[in-house]
């Protein structure tokens, strides 16, 4: 079988645009077979069809059985999972349009990217944390060699780069829940 | 701690009640979801990660307890608790409809 592999990288809040990416593959002949951290995609020749990818947050491991289960009576076809994400598809059919969605309300949708966000907040702990220390670093650093200040200032580059990251994460999600919850709202405009 | 519960789940939402309801008697999710798209027509077609999302959580609640497994499926019945929560729901939804119709009482 033709296989291929792309490379693309989605952030924690961004399973709407992998979901939307891995349905666009599809669509153009290449079901989706596996992803690999950070970023590499493979795809194996198929039909060209219309497919619905969905990706679903869930933490709770000790139920996993049950979990697919259901799924999979409701006609998804289970194939893969990622850390605490499970990819999930299904056959996009005319007819039946209800049935085509993992969640049916907006609480339900609303409940997983609090989850997400959730876990994207815990990692700001270590952050904060380390504060203090970073602080008195920082005074030392004034008085250090050249080598040292090298070094430091790599680190604290990589850190402002993860905490940015970590930020627009938490904004973007929020604004999601936003828009569920406020559907009236224009939340574009901004 | 039953005050919470009912601030949480008083007015539920409509997958909230029809689960419920459905579970007076006992029942697997998937069971539930095709129960409550015959009851409404079709119009209401749970997905599956909103009737997983809401089994644990009203398990967690204490509404409804696990009964068995079967394959991998796992059944669930409403407790005392869920059959309080419930019956409230319904009384306050009967006096919507009262009010609706404009009768009064």
């Amino acid at each position: 079988m033709e296989t291929k592999v792309m490379k693309r990288f989605f952030g924690l809040a961004d399973f709407l645009e992998e979901q939307r990416f891995l349905e666009e593959q599809h669509k153009q002949g290449w079901k989706f077979i596996k992803f690999e951290a950070p970023r590499k995609y493979t795809f194996e020749k198929c039909e060209h069809e219309d497919y619905i990818y969905r990706l679903d947050y869930n933490e709770e491991e000790k139920d996993e059985e049950a979990y697919l289960q259901i799924f999979q009576d409701c006609g998804w076809e289970y194939l893969m999972k990622y850390q605490t994400w499970y990819y999930f598809r299904k056959k996009k059919l005319s007819l039946n349009e209800s049935d085509q969605e993992i969640f049916s309300d907006n609480d339900s949708k609303i409940d997983m990217i609090k989850k997400v966000m959730w876990k994207q907040m815990l990692v700001l702990i270590p952050f904060v944390l380390f504060l203090p220390i970073f602080i008195t670093a920082i005074n030392h650093f004034l008085n250090e060699d050249i080598v040292f200040k090298m070094i430091w200032i790599v680190y604290i580059l990589i850190m402002v780069f993860l905490l940015s990251m970590c930020v627009h994460n938490i904004i973007k999600l929020n604004k999601l829940i936003q828009s569920l919850a406020n559907p009236l709202d224009d939340h574009e405009n901004k | 701690m039953e005050d919470k519960i009912k601030r949480v789940y008083i007015p539920m939402t409509e997958t909230g009640f029809y689960i419920l309801f459905c579970l007076q008697t006992e029942m697997h999710g998937y069971n539930i979801i095709q129960k409550v798209s015959s009851m409404t027509n079709g119009d209401i077609q749970i997905g599956a990660g909103t009737m997983y999302g809401s089994l644990s959580k009203m398990e967690k609640d204490g509404l409804i307890q696990f009964t068995k497994e079967e394959g991998k499926r796992k059944s669930y019945i409403i407790t005392d608790l869920g059959k309080k929560i419930l019956d409230i729901e319904i009384k306050r939804i009967e006096r919507l409809y009262k009010n609706s119709q404009g009768v009064s009482k």
